[in-house]
């Protein structure tokens, strides 16, 4: 307790009192919160930590205040947000609707708040956070294991396959300022299921400040497919330190893409365990930023075993004087034979003082592998900008064009239509806002 | 409509064009030819604007609201949109830019620049599909990236559709024949000899005197040394091919 209020007097106010859980859950935070206790504030001493400073977020004061309700209209401020056929609702961090078709019947996919869930599926769910025991925790995951107080819990059943996008979205109002949210997610895919899930983290309120710490794990039981999208287009004076922890069991199939538009510092950590024979998983990223914006992308694969699949492609489009890092951490454990995994970081550089760091870190141990990695940092074409003006198209046009074709592939890539439509509408404007 | 009055120019310090006159009018096909590095394509990349070349004395009018003027200072977007085109002899691969997407985007420019209104996706389609079909191209092209996996002669003819769509009054074509088989050329020369008017004109920039059976231009102009030395009709075309660039000196 006394560390934590040693954060507390830094930057967080986590004086607050929690809502309380079935009693198995308190016990979970109870141990989160020790865990947490015991891990520094994010410094760049830390190697993990090195080209991204937290001076900016460590001057504010944040506070969880789970007391307040959400009563404001949310929904119509933030026309990027296109309501798909299920939606989960989370406002201010909390979860506040869930809508969803009667044709997808609740046996088939479950969706329920954390708190419901927790008394209902209690089996279902400790069980699924039992597989996370053991994976390394981060300052921010930590944080949003000891005291979340929102969240939902989805899961599909066997055999099942739930068509429709089901979307996730986080808006904040920014009405309390200086807000801690940290709404959790779990998702819980049963054999031979399939599902695509996107979240998107926006905001009503553009002057709006705030810190959210979305927490989102996931279990793929064997022979299960999950699609999985985290985009985030936070106003320009927040801070995003998203976590996703995903397990793989044999031959499941995890694809996830992250854009992050917004956001004064945003850090995104993803690590995924490759748990049994067979899994695959397929990790892609778009980060578009501008102005003094920062954004760090740190993954983490786990082959802990053989015959699995990697593969990583994470492109970043840097104007003004924004920051970016790319850290891909790949282990092979020496009993993983036979493993792939590629890793790849692309970069284009719009503007003169924008920066990128890119570091691939590959601990291989088995001697019968494919591994890979790569990263360009680079700049658009003074040739391909000259034949697109020749043809009257502006040059502002031209290099928004352009940029946009750098990074269409992986949206495109993306299987549900409405998620590439959804990812389009977010990265566009964003495009368009080129000095 | 268009007029190149004593253009000198240099790249990276080096004199290329020393002192160009030319007068082109509503109606005709000029044909400039030349021998290597007689100043061919850099003349054609400084009449769209290319930021490479600078030039240093001398000026290009052209017809814009019944004034000639001066288009020197003029970005390479608006003299594009005023109507000037120019077809590469390297046309590049832009992966990412969808070539419809593009093509509708350079249109619509055009239009807002004259004060026309810009058309929709549905009705450019139909505009679009015209014009491929003049052009022997199917749909394959347009749903790809501008250029790229084209071979040579699918990205020649890509430019001439890209100048069918923005039908500009003066048209540049540079090398449009380099790398053509014979059946191709035919189709892009039955391209521009359909796009002919009266109220528009081509300058065909070409090494060879075979493209100028198909394309028949009414005036032909020999370029050596960053300038005009000899100017005369399609006959000139036929001397040079039987006797080389050599006697002109």
């Amino acid at each position: 307790m006394d560390s934590t209020l040693t954060h507390s007097q830094n930057f967080l106010d986590l004086s607050e009192t929690l809502p309380g859980f079935p009693s198995w859950v308190e016990d979970l935070r109870a141990k989160a919160r020790h865990s947490f206790s015991l891990i520094p504030i994010p410094s760049p001493k830390q190697e993990d930590w090195r080209f991204t400073p937290l001076d900016k977020v460590l001057k504010n004061s944040f506070r969880l205040s789970p007391a307040e309700s959400c009563t404001a209209p949310y929904r119509a401020k933030t026309p990027l947000v296109q309501p798909s056929d299920i939606n989960i609702i989370f406002c201010d961090g909390q979860l506040v609707e869930i809508e969803r078709l009667p044709e997808v019947a609740f046996d088939a996919l479950q969706i329920i708040s954390w708190g419901q869930g927790a008394q209902t599926y209690q089996k279902d769910m400790s069980s699924a956070l039992m597989k996370f025991d053991g994976m390394q925790e981060t300052f921010f995951s930590s944080l949003a294991k000891a005291f979340f107080y929102s969240g939902v819990f989805l899961q599909v059943n066997e055999h099942t396959h739930i068509k429709p996008l089901i979307h996730i979205v986080h808006y904040s109002t920014g009405r309390i300022p200086n807000r801690l949210l940290v709404p959790r997610v779990l998702i819980h895919l049963k054999q031979h299921s399939s599902a695509q899930i996107m979240q998107t983290c926006v905001s009503t309120e553009p002057s709006a400040v705030y810190l959210n710490a979305p927490l989102t794990e996931i279990v793929l039981e064997h022979e299960s497919s999950l699609d999985v999208i985290h985009a985030q287009n936070e106003p320009a004076g927040a801070f995003h330190f998203s976590s996703i922890n995903a397990v793989l069991h044999h031959d499941s199939h995890f694809q996830s893409f992250c854009l992050s538009t917004g956001g004064l510092l945003t850090r995104n950590n993803l690590c995924v365990q490759l748990r049994e024979p067979r899994a695959e998983s397929l990790l892609n990223g778009l980060y578009c930023v501008n102005k003094d914006q920062l954004v760090d992308n740190h993954t983490i694969i786990q082959h802990p075993v053989e015959q699995c699949r990697s593969r990583q492609e994470y492109k970043g489009i840097l104007m003004d004087s924004s920051n970016a890092v790319f850290n891909g951490k790949i282990r092979v454990s020496p009993q993983a034979q036979g493993t792939e995994s590629y890793q790849l970081n692309k970069n284009l550089l719009l503007g003169k003082d924008a920066k990128v760091h890119t570091k691939p870190e590959l601990e291989i141990e088995a001697d019968d592998v494919k591994c890979s990695h790569g990263a360009t940092v680079g700049q658009l074409s003074d040739d391909h900008i000259f034949y697109l003006r020749s043809r009257g198209v502006s040059k502002r046009s031209a290099v928004r064009m352009l940029a946009e074709g750098f990074a269409l592939d992986l949206i495109l890539a993306q299987r549900h239509p409405d998620a590439r439509t959804h990812l389009m509408k977010i990265l566009q404007p964003k495009l368009e806002d080129m000095s | 409509m268009f007029e190149i009055r004593n253009l000198h120019a240099t790249v990276d310090g080096h004199k290329i064009l020393k002192g160009i006159n030319l007068k082109v009018n509503p109606g005709e096909v000029h044909a400039i030819m030349g021998p290597n590095g007689s100043g061919k394509s850099t003349l054609s990349k400084i009449i769209v604007g290319h930021p490479d070349y600078e030039v240093t004395e001398g000026e290009i009018l052209f017809l814009i609201n019944g004034k000639m003027t001066n288009i020197l200072e003029m970005e390479p977007e608006t003299r594009s949109r005023e109507g000037i085109f120019l077809a590469f002899q390297y046309p590049v691969e832009i992966p990412g830019v969808n070539t419809s997407m593009f093509l509708r985007a350079a249109y619509n420019e055009a239009c807002k620049h004259q004060g026309a209104d810009e058309m929709d996706p549905l009705d450019f389609d139909v505009y679009l599909h015209e014009k491929m079909k003049l052009l022997d191209m199917d749909d394959k092209f347009i749903n790809r990236a501008v250029n790229v996996d084209f071979s040579g002669g699918e990205k020649k003819r890509n430019e001439i559709l890209q100048m069918a769509i923005l039908n500009p009054r003066l048209a540049v074509l540079d090398e449009t024949d380099s790398g053509l088989d014979v059946d191709s050329m035919k189709i892009v020369a039955n391209g521009v000899n359909t796009l002919r008017t009266k109220n528009n004109a081509f300058v065909v920039i070409t090494h060879y005197q075979r493209l100028l059976n198909y394309i028949v231009p009414d005036f032909v102009h020999i370029l050596q040394d960053g300038k005009i030395v000899s100017s005369g009709n399609k006959d000139l075309a036929l001397a040079v091919e039987n006797k080389g660039y050599d006697w002109l000196k």
